[in-house]
């Protein structure tokens, strides 16, 4: 069992001022998980009659992106590869000291204590992270043969679960590894060549456009994905964006006067 | 109008500062070729300095295309300077609330100042231009030639280089610039999408090599002319020694260093 | 209360057919005056959101999560099933819905279960051309792996993410429509009731979690997509939020709920280790292609496995099942695991409550790489959870909670008794009987939400075709008046106990009495127990905090309300139920092997349970279930 001295961030709206609380956690088993660690410390705050803490969780084992806080600095807490969820408490020692920080950046407003609103990103897939389908009948999927390392490929991009840790990471609040591991995977797949131009564009414009900073290639949302999601398809995204921005006709229609 | 478009977008803006760095390391490259000219004593690198200004003067005229290279150049940093000024408006806007607690697993302290080096390196410019190519500041003396109103490179390096804190300065410039490419030549490859998997190593290496080359073949200048390694100029080559502020007039035409 | 299951006419096979050709339709002129709301993001809600929008209909839906993505279908992990015969190793359209029907006891509507096997391929289709990542193989065609209970291999996946993959594919295409303004996302949301007019299904009530204001929504049909009620047993799989408020509301508006005690108990998943544990993991079922599972054969074992000789190990499923042997369905290996840690064998740890997963020859023949392509992330995650290595000595295993095969009943049509309220995914009883396969419930909701519903639903709203409310009804009124009478209720009671103490509380009780065995006497004893919890709850709760604004106390203490009754019902209905099938094993009902016996005579049938008001006893209603194509018999993996 261990014990711990935590520092949580607390504020009760938008509007309102916030600040660090402090509160002591004794025998804590340190098989639990963070986040259970959590319930525990609310479970002890209602118990003195205080206002539990409010912070945005569900699967807990790592894979739908909720839980979203910055453990001494870094996104999702310790661990490599892991979501604050997935954390458990033997990471910790005896007497350790813990600051707990919603994510922060100006596309992230905070909605309470440790949860903020992370619609941003859901707009950035509005704006064309997807392909256009309807439910009608569909060509045979083996009409269309992928190779295995394209669709691993693919695969690695997809992984990811929308946490916005990277964003949480980043010193400029930037959605880049977010908004380029969709676009990759969509324009890395013959499905998504149709609208793979549109799509680069779009989204690059609507993550600027939600307030998101510019990225300075120094690899921190990288090192805080728990998905290990890579700087590389940032690269990708680079490319795609120039070639659709500056090469790829505009106009597709009209004839060309002979000199 | 696409253009404008594609500047307006954080990605297109950090295409023109890869490109803009890309020239300004393509220029640092020339330069420093140039500048290893001195080793081989003072008649080889002033007469470099005539060549300059001679080379293709046919099409461009006498010093003509050392025009074209300097607006490039300039061209190039200020736009390189606008846009990180641009972007980093951006970037503070974005988190305008910031964490108390930080910890940074891998991030290196060369990336994340990149703005810091960068002002520094701007006022280096300054200061260098100022001093060796129009002589506006001359802490030692500043030699013309009268034969073509150049600068006497040889000369007046060596006399400003036995000033301690003037070598000082070079040296440390020299490493700024060093710190800036290491960063900054492997994040071009990134900016401009050629990076991936495979290239990574290569395009690393290739920013190592770059900013510690670039680093030795300037800073070496300076210090052995500090430590009179290099030997001090013929007495003859001292010989003509101009009015200071008709230097200025004359031409601001030693270049070496810009 | 009647239940008319609207089966089409014609032989089985062609039943979906010729429905197609009957139903009614709704002109695409018309589909942008009718509203229609869909509760739930998960796979079966954002399949039926984003196809309806897509068809012209004006949609919202709603999720209590921040963003539709994150619904619980984003953790299934192992697959999704569809008869594509890609092997050519004998899967047929017919042999999977065999497989499915036989999977559930012979406790499925015949029509519904082969429409399932039916569209399962479609669902591919679909699926691929929105650009899920499936795996492939190096000719560049898709990969299948194989699942419990089944003999051929028909399972689609993608790493062991594939719940995510395809709920990001239907996610995406409703954030599309969502761009085209054809559909409106309400996230932090909740569900508080069901409003019914002159017994049609007319809008909803809700909770906004942010602000906690309650507000209503009209529309001329209501999808409920809420998932299922795993959660009842406090420590499941189903994500922490995962809740039967929206079934249970919509149960007490009228809407009969179907088998409530047909509980899947995964066997694959992390031993409980702790007394704070408020969440169990699984891990995929595909780890039994590969893993086998034993005990020591010696009680009381404290050797570490690797030094217990192969000659001293119980590999219970290959001896017991040699046909299937590893790969028997879930709820006989789930049983098996229980019988022996009851018997005392189970390993060290735990309580004795696990036995061994070993990959130790899979890792022999194929090599560590080919397990690590296969199984990598499910290897790291119960590597970061118990601190072992899965590589070097076997997986602990135990069975949990995982998945509700019972929900609100409806027809064919999807829809409830209630007219206009429809129920699609985890949160209807229709197609996988007493026990659900691997890999079936993905190809379920993706059936439900992209092909059935988009073509059925047409069938009610042409009948009401410009005939509409709106929230100014005075209906509307009196349900968010009760919405937030319930509120007042809870937030007043001021007593001592938290919403998660009782919800432990509870689904200890019904875990004992009403989890991988039952019993009449335990099931009697548990509805007792189950009056008390409910009892303590409604006199000692105590959610600290205001109700204005994020109170997940709150949200937490009408979840577990709701949970209460459900529980109640539960039991009622597997007291009730007085045979063993699938997954519901009445202990008084075995074999001297300890395996299911049905009692077709009495039991072939769908019990839907009405709610009679507060306080009263509920009351059954059954649905025959006919076998055209496939007589019951014994069910056998020998
Ligand atoms: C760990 C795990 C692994 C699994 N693996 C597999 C597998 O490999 N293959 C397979 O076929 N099946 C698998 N399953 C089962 C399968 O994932 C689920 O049955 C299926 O995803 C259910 O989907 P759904 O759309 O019905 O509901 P869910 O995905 O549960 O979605 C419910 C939605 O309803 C919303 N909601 C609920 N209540 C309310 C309310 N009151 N108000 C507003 N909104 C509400 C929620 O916000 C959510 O959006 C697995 C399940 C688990 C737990
Ligand atoms: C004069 C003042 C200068 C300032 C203020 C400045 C500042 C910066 C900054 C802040 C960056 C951003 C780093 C990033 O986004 O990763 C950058 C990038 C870069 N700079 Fe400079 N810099 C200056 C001069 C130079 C010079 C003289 C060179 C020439 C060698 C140079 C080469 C580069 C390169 C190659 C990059 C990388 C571009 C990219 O990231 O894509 N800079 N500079
Ligand atoms: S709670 Fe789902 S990722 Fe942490």
């Amino acid at each position: 069992m261990i014990s711990l001295t935590l520092h949580v961030w607390r504020q009760k709206g938008p509007e309102v001022r916030g600040s660090f609380e402090t509160y002591r956690m004794k025998d804590v088993d340190p098989e639990i998980s963070f986040l259970e660690m959590m319930d525990l410390l609310n479970e002890q705050l209602a118990g003195d009659g205080k206002v539990p803490v409010v912070f945005d969780s569900d699967c807990r084992e790592g894979i739908c992106g909720s839980c979203s806080m910055v453990v001494n600095g870094r996104p999702h807490g310790p661990g490599e590869a892991c979501t604050t969820c997935q954390v458990r408490m033997r990471q910790f020692n005896d007497g350790d000291e813990l600051w707990i920080e919603p994510f922060r950046a100006r596309a992230f407003p905070l909605v309470r204590d440790l949860m903020v609103n992370r619609s941003a990103l859901d707009r950035v897939i509005e704006s064309g992270g997807y392909i256009s389908v309807h439910s009608g009948p569909k060509p045979e999927p083996n009409s269309i043969p992928i190779s295995h390392p394209v669709a691993e490929e693919a695969m690695d991009a997809a992984e990811c679960i929308g946490c916005g840790a990277c964003v949480a990471a980043c010193p400029n609040a930037s959605a880049m590894l977010f908004t380029s591991a969709k676009v990759h995977h969509l324009n890395l797949l013959p499905q998504g060549q149709p609208e793979a131009k549109s799509r680069v564009l779009n989204m690059v414009h609507k993550m600027d456009e939600e307030r998101f900073g510019a990225c300075t290639n120094l690899a921190e949302c990288q090192d805080a994905c728990p998905k290990d999601i890579s700087i590389r398809f940032i690269s990708a995204m680079n490319r795609d964006y120039q070639l659709a921005a500056l090469v790829d006709p505009i106009k597709r229609k009209g004839t060309l006067e002979s000199q | 109008m696409r253009l404008l478009r594609f500047y307006q977008s954080s990605v297109g803006k950090k295409v023109v500062v890869a490109v803009t760095g890309a020239i300004m390391i393509g220029f640092l490259l020339a330069h420093v070729w140039g500048n290893l000219h001195v080793y081989f004593g003072a008649e080889e690198i002033n007469d470099y300095s005539v060549w300059l200004r001679t080379f293709l003067s046919e099409i461009f005229g006498y010093g003509g295309l050392l025009w074209v290279i300097r607006a490039i150049i300039g061209g190039a940093l200020v736009l390189h300077v606008i846009t990180i000024f641009l972007l980093i408006r951006q970037n503070r806007a974005a988190r305008p609330v910031g964490y108390k607690k930080t910890s940074h697993r891998r991030r290196i302290v060369v990336g994340s100042t990149m703005a810091l080096s960068g002002i520094l390196i701007l006022c280096f410019i300054v200061f260098h231009i100022l001093q060796f190519t129009t002589g506006t500041i001359h802490p030692t003396t500043f030699h013309v030639d009268p034969s073509n109103g150049l600068g006497v490179v040889y000369i007046n390096l060596y006399e400003a280089f036995q000033v301690w804190w003037i070598a000082g300065i070079y040296v440390g410039a020299m490493a700024l610039i060093g710190i800036h490419i290491y960063h900054g030549a492997w994040s071009m490859f990134q900016s401009i999408g050629m990076n991936n998997q495979d290239r990574n190593g290569t395009f690393r290496a290739v920013a190592v090599v770059l900013s510690i080359g670039l680093f030795l073949g300037f800073a070496s200048v300076p210090v052995l002319f500090w430590t009179d390694v290099l030997p001090p100029p013929a007495e003859h080559d001292i010989a003509v020694q101009m009015p200071i502020d008709e230097s200025a007039t004359a031409g601001g035409e030693n270049d070496q260093w810009n | 209360m009647e239940l008319n299951s609207a089966i089409p006419e014609g032989s089985v096979q062609d039943k979906w057919g010729n429905h197609l050709e009957h139903v009614k339709l709704v002109g695409p002129n018309n589909r942008p005056s009718y509203d229609v709301i869909v509760v739930g993001s998960g796979l079966a809600g954002a399949s039926a959101a984003s196809s309806l929008a897509a068809q012209g209909y004006n949609v919202h839906c709603f999720c209590f999560q921040d963003t539709p993505r994150r619904a619980h279908s984003i953790a299934a992990q192992g697959g999704i099933n569809a008869a594509k015969n890609y092997r050519e190793d004998g899967d047929t359209i017919y042999r999977l819905f065999y497989d499915t029907q036989k999977g559930g006891d012979f406790r499925a509507r015949e029509a519904n279960v082969y429409r399932l096997a039916q569209l399962s391929t479609r669902i591919i289709d679909q699926a691929t051309a929105q650009g899920v990542p499936f795996a492939r193989e190096y000719g560049g065609h898709l990969a299948n792996r194989s699942f419990g209970g089944v003999l051929v291999s028909r399972t689609f996946y993608c790493r062991g993410q594939t719940g995510q993959q395809l709920l990001l594919g239907a996610y995406q295409s409703m954030q599309r429509q969502i761009f085209d303004g054809k559909l409106t996302m309400h996230p932090r949301t909740e569900l508080q009731d069901i409003v019914t007019i002159d017994g049609r299904a007319r809008g909803i009530v809700v909770r906004d979690l942010v602000t906690g204001e309650i507000k209503s929504h009209a529309a001329d049909a209501v999808v409920l997509a809420s998932g299922g009620y795993g959660n009842v047993y406090f420590k499941s799989t189903n994500a922490i939020n995962s809740n039967v408020t929206a079934a249970w509301r919509a149960h007490r508006r009228g809407a009969a709920f179907a088998n409530p005690s047909y509980i899947q108990i995964h066997p694959t998943c992390i031993p409980v280790s702790g007394n704070f544990q408020c969440k169990l993991t699984l891990m995929s079922e595909s780890l039994r292609n590969d893993g086998r599972v034993w005990v020591p054969k010696q009680k009381g074992d404290t050797r570490a496995p690797s030094q217990i000789p192969e000659s001293e190990r119980y590999y219970y499923l290959e001896e017991k099942y040699p046909s299937f042997g590893n790969l028997v369905p879930r709820d006989v290996a789930s049983r098996n695991a229980k019988l022996v840690c009851d018997d005392g064998f189970g390993v060290e740890g735990s309580d004795s409550r696990a036995v061994y997963l070993d990959f130790k020859d899979a890792i022999s023949r194929q090599g560590k790489d080919v397990i690590s392509e296969k199984y990598g992330n499910l290897f790291d995650m119960y590597e970061e959870i118990t601190a072992q290595n899965p590589y070097q000595s076997p997986f602990k295993i135990y069975p949990a909670v995982h998945y509700c095969m019972g929900g609100l009943w409806v027809d064919y049509n999807l829809m409830t008794n209630i007219p206009g309220l429809y129920a699609v995914g985890e949160a209807n009883f229709s197609d996988h009987g007493a026990n659900r396969l691997g890999a079936s419930s993905l190809m379920q909701c993706l059936a439900d939400g992209y092909f059935v519903l988009p073509q059925t639903i047409g069938n009610y709203l042409h009948d009401i075709f410009r005939d509409k409310v709106g929230t100014d009804h005075p209906a509307f009124r009196q349900h968010e008046a009760d919405a937030k009478d319930r509120i007042d209720r809870l937030m007043s009671i001021g007593g001592s106990q938290t919403p998660l103490s009782l919800h432990r509380k509870l689904g200890d009780i019904v875990w004992e009495h009403c989890g991988m065995a039952r019993n009449g006497e335990g099931l009697k004893s548990a509805i007792d127990q189950i009056a008390e919890v409910r009892d303590e709850f409604w006199n000692d709760l105590h959610i600290p905090g205001g109700a204005d604004g994020v109170n997940q106390s709150l949200e937490r203490a009408g979840r577990v309300a709701d949970f209460i009754e459900l529980a109640d019902l539960m039991c009622h209905d597997a007291l009730d139920r007085d045979e063993s099938c699938g997954c519901h094993f009445r202990e008084e009902h075995q074999t001297p092997e300890g395996e299911v016996v049905r009692n077709d005579e009495k039991f072939s049938n769908v019990s839907a349970w009405e709610f009679k008001g507060e306080g009263q006893a509920h009351v059954k209603h059954c649905e025959p279930i006919e076998y055209d194509l496939l007589k019951p018999m014994t069910r056998s993996y020998k």
